[in-house]
């Protein structure tokens, strides 16, 4: 069934509809809530929250645009309250590892050169990466989470973002920079030559 | 994971939630774009009364001073009302973004276009008079405001620093280059005219309105090196204030 079609059924009050827009859409922000997060159940609660708020704002979806597209401003802004309220921790490369979390990780991100002097295990890259995705700030965090690890296009990630293009552009280069400087200081600044 | 459809229907279903209406969100953007509004309005108000009080400036007096014209312009501006404009820009700034499609403009094309506007709306306000009514309005009922402004008045009450403004209420006719001065604190001067430039091909008679450059040589009295009548902006205002 069309998407808006399931919309027009919740907002009927046929609330039982909404459970296929969650089926649908359930990886994809749980996904971000856990890159976002680095925590399970964090993770969870922060899809459910979406989820809730979504069908509370239901009116207010734009059908110009991607439903995903909306999830997403919806599970950032829930993110970005949490981390400014510190429900979120901030995340630093001198963290121990937590195993259970990072080794389930699939491997990324989708676009690095991959130089084969340079690589050790695709386990220790992936941790690593991740580790110093969590030590960037929240800004940066998210353009580069939804550009490598969602792999979502420059404008989708404007739009999300509330930003012009060029903004993200040029945020997503400095988180680039950054995100360089963060593995440099592991030692292993060749993953971006 | 295939828990958080059955979680979310579970917590919708106990605590009766339901999508919030059309109309809650309407009302929400007409809001933003009503606030986006009034801040440009109150931002061209503010503008309108920075041009309305640095109109009624003379910028030339630093030289008699001996001051630099950087001093003096810094000591001139109205802050509280650029203050006020950099305020509502920011307020305008703040609802645009926050309207369906302002994410898509930069931060710099919305500050210009605010900007323009509020110069563009302050200007029309200046020329029609409202500035001035409402400077008159603040003068009289805002306690403080006197205070927080630089006005004509206050340029020109200084008569240590060789500035006086005022009406001149007698003439001596034997003496031709003397005259009694009225200021606008209601205290009486002797000007010593002798010397003095008279610009404006004046003419001194009782109720005539000078500005005054010279120098204090006494209580009460002040000798004129430069004479020049009341004009502009300053002057009308000058005037309404003492017959009002």
């Amino acid at each position: 069934m069309d998407e808006l079609k399931i919309i027009e059924l919740c907002l009927l009050g046929k609330t039982q509809y909404f459970s296929r827009l969650i089926d649908n859409y359930q990886h994809m922000i749980f996904n971000l809530a856990y890159r976002m997060s680095n925590n399970l159940q964090e993770a969870e609660d922060i899809a459910q929250e979406t989820f809730i708020k979504a069908f509370q704002h239901l009116n207010h979806f734009n059908p110009n645009y991607k439903f995903s597209t909306w999830l997403y401003q919806i599970a950032l802004n829930i993110m970005r309250d949490k981390f400014k309220k510190k429900e979120i921790h901030p995340y630093s490369l001198d963290t121990p590892k937590e195993g259970a979390d990072t080794e389930s990780l699939p491997p990324e991100p989708a676009d690095h050169t991959h130089n084969p002097e340079c690589i050790l295990t695709q386990k220790e890259e992936t941790e690593l990466i991740q580790r110093a995705i969590n030590a960037l700030p929240l800004k940066y965090k998210e353009v580069i989470i939804l550009r490598h690890i969602q792999d979502l296009s420059y404008l989708e990630i404007a739009r999300i973002l509330k930003l012009p293009e060029s903004t993200v552009k040029i945020r997503l280069f400095r988180a680039r920079e950054q995100l360089k400087q963060e593995i440099e200081k592991e030692g292993r600044g060749c993953f971006f030559d | 994971m295939s828990k958080i459809s059955n979680q979310v229907l579970k917590i919708i279903k106990d605590n009766e939630i339901k999508p919030k209406p059309r109309w809650y969100f309407l009302t929400k953007n007409y809001l933003i774009w009503l606030f986006f509004g009034i801040s440009i309005i109150l931002g061209s108000i503010a503008f309108s009364m920075i041009l309305f009080i640095t109109r009624q400036l003379d910028w030339d007096i630093y030289r008699y001073l001996g001051e630099s014209w950087l001093k003096t312009f810094f000591i001139s501006l109205p802050y509280l009302w650029l203050i006020f404009l950099l305020i509502f820009l920011g307020v305008a700034y703040y609802n645009f973004i926050h309207t369906r499609k302002g994410y898509r403009w930069k931060i710099f094309s919305i500050l210009c276009i605010s900007l323009i506007t509020s110069i563009i709306l302050g200007s029309l306000f200046y020329t029609g008079g409202f500035s001035e009514n409402l400077e008159n309005i603040f003068q009289k009922k805002l306690p403080y405001y006197p205070q927080l402004i630089y006005t004509w008045e206050k340029q020109w009450m200084q008569p240590e620093r060789g500035l006086l403004t005022g009406t001149i209420k007698e003439v001596d006719l034997s003496q031709q280059n003397k005259f009694i001065l009225l200021d606008l604190n209601n205290n009486l001067w002797e000007i010593e005219a002798t010397n003095a430039l008279w610009k404006g091909k004046l003419t001194p008679y009782p109720g005539l309105k000078l500005k005054i450059i010279g120098k204090m040589k006494d209580t009460n009295i002040f000798e004129a090196q430069e004479i020049r009548p009341w004009s502009g902006e300053g002057a009308r205002r000058g005037a309404q204030k003492e017959h009002p």
